[in-house]
């Protein structure tokens, strides 16, 4: 699964610099322990010096995209000196056009996905951030079903968790207590779907 | 029409005129003549904004405590840039106004919904005339009290400038009709006003590669429905100024009809 996850990242990110002819691309996902935005992938210029770097996610274009679930396009960071993200800082490279759409399921924000220095604005007549908008969705849509698959599988390795109990419980019934707990099981789920 | 590169943008159409329920056509100088927004009190719901385009003790802060979020004084702040661009651009059109800001960026992304919320309903409950809000939500539980406190500020005499989403998505408070709902037009002119005769967008202003004021004192040009809403509320503070009584309803007429694209 982290095998499966890393390499929806990375083609997100290889994806984002071709299809724009950008200098650089970088996704961050939102890590909830530490409340932090973290650099998973990164493609293009610096790409070696960003990755596990991590942001406040409150601060900066990204803390913005990741707060609102709004795309954002800034230009004009190369003519002042001023210009501060994780991004530059690692790699003294700074862009002169930063575009940041959500990475998001269902609402929720899982991260940002960044663009700097694209070479155009529109893409074959769709508008860039229109592009980068869908893209981040797909990577979002894909990253939601291998956390919700990550979960699952957490819970059935935990030694004490339900899941486990439930199996030990089920190794000590007889055919007729098998019976009647597959109708309690049927019961259950006609209780819990959605 | 420039392409623009995001959604709910103008298309460039006209408004006709008998469409407004007004016999004369209404120019600028009555609707707000010389007015610079003087004491017109304005809150910016962000991500902080600086010193300088504040006022004294103008600047508030979210905290969590437990489950909720409360709204609390703060040092004239930004984190993002973003909520320094739009004041910037709202003291650009209505200098004289007084502007608080409410810096709603949280580290804690699950409930920044929540935040928006609370910041929302203390802004209603402070009776700002007019309260600029260039960001939205599309998390489903948060609508319902979105859409109860946008009628509590229509009731109040608080309106809402409301920026709609970037991206073709349903989000709120934006699409609500009890709240003036702004998209982009790419006319280089902070005053170009077009009214959108086919909603839920209400108007257009200027959100295209727009010179904007940015953390530290520097600048930067940027394009999205978040810097044209401010550029509406800038209009609403002097029209305020010299029509004090008017509500969001007052407002959303007058702003038709001094609107550029009415044939």
């Amino acid at each position: 699964m982290m095998n499966q996850h890393g390499e929806i990242l990375r083609s997100t990110v290889r994806l984002a610099r071709l299809a724009f002819s950008a200098a650089a691309a970088s996704v961050f996902l939102y890590d909830e322990e530490r409340g932090m935005l973290v650099f998973e992938a990164s493609s293009g210029i610096g790409e070696e010096f960003v990755l596990g770097a991590a942001i406040a996610p409150d601060a900066g274009v990204a803390g913005w995209v990741a707060n609102t679930g709004e795309s954002a396009i800034i230009r004009g960071a190369a003519s002042d000196p001023r210009f501060d993200t994780a991004f530059a800082r690692g790699t003294g490279f700074v862009p002169d056009v930063l575009m940041a759409a959500p990475v998001e399921f269902e609402g929720e924000v899982l991260g940002v996905l960044e663009v700097l220095d694209p070479k155009s604005d529109t893409i074959g007549g769709t508008s860039a951030v229109d592009l980068l908008t869908e893209l981040a969705g797909q990577c979002g849509a894909a990253l939601a079903l291998i956390l919700q698959d990550r979960a699952a599988q957490r819970r059935r390795a935990e030694p004490d968790g339900a899941v486990e109990r439930l199996a030990q419980v089920l190794d000590r019934l007889n055919p007729a207590q098998e019976t009647a707990v597959n109708d309690l099981f049927e019961v259950i789920e006609r209780l819990t779907v959605r | 029409m420039p392409d623009i590169p995001f959604a709910h943008a103008s298309k460039g159409r006209s408004g006709t005129r008998s469409a407004l329920p007004v016999r004369e056509p209404l120019d600028r100088s009555w609707a707000w003549g010389s007015a610079t927004g003087r004491g017109v009190e304005v809150c910016v719901i962000d991500s902080g904004v600086e010193a300088e385009l504040l006022d004294d003790g103008s600047a508030f802060t979210m905290e969590q405590r437990g489950d909720e979020w409360h709204v609390v004084p703060d040092a004239p702040n930004d984190t993002a840039g973003h909520g320094t661009a739009c004041a910037g651009i709202i003291r650009s059109l209505a200098p004289d106004c007084r502007l608080t800001s409410v810096r709603i960026l949280t580290g804690n992304l699950r409930s920044s919904g929540q935040a928006l919320a609370a910041a929302l309903s203390w802004a209603i409950q402070e009776r700002f005339q007019l309260i600029n809000l260039s960001l939205s939500t599309r998390k489903p539980d948060i609508k319902e009290q979105l859409h109860d406190m946008a009628d509590t500020a229509w009731y109040s005499g608080v309106t809402l400038v409301t920026a709609a989403h970037n991206s073709p998505v349903i989000s709120y408070p934006w699409r609500f009709p009890s709240v003036l709902s702004v998209g982009s037009h790419a006319v280089a002119d902070a005053e170009h006003l077009q009214w959108n005769p086919t909603p839920p967008v209400d108007f257009f202003a200027y959100g295209v590669d727009v010179p904007v004021n940015w953390i530290g004192g520097a600048t930067r040009s940027v394009s999205g429905n978040s810097f044209a809403a401010p550029h509406v509320t800038g209009m609403c503070a002097r029209i305020l100024e010299a029509h004090p009584k008017f509500g969001t309803s007052q407002l959303r007429i007058v702003l038709s009809c001094i609107a550029d694209n009415l044939e």
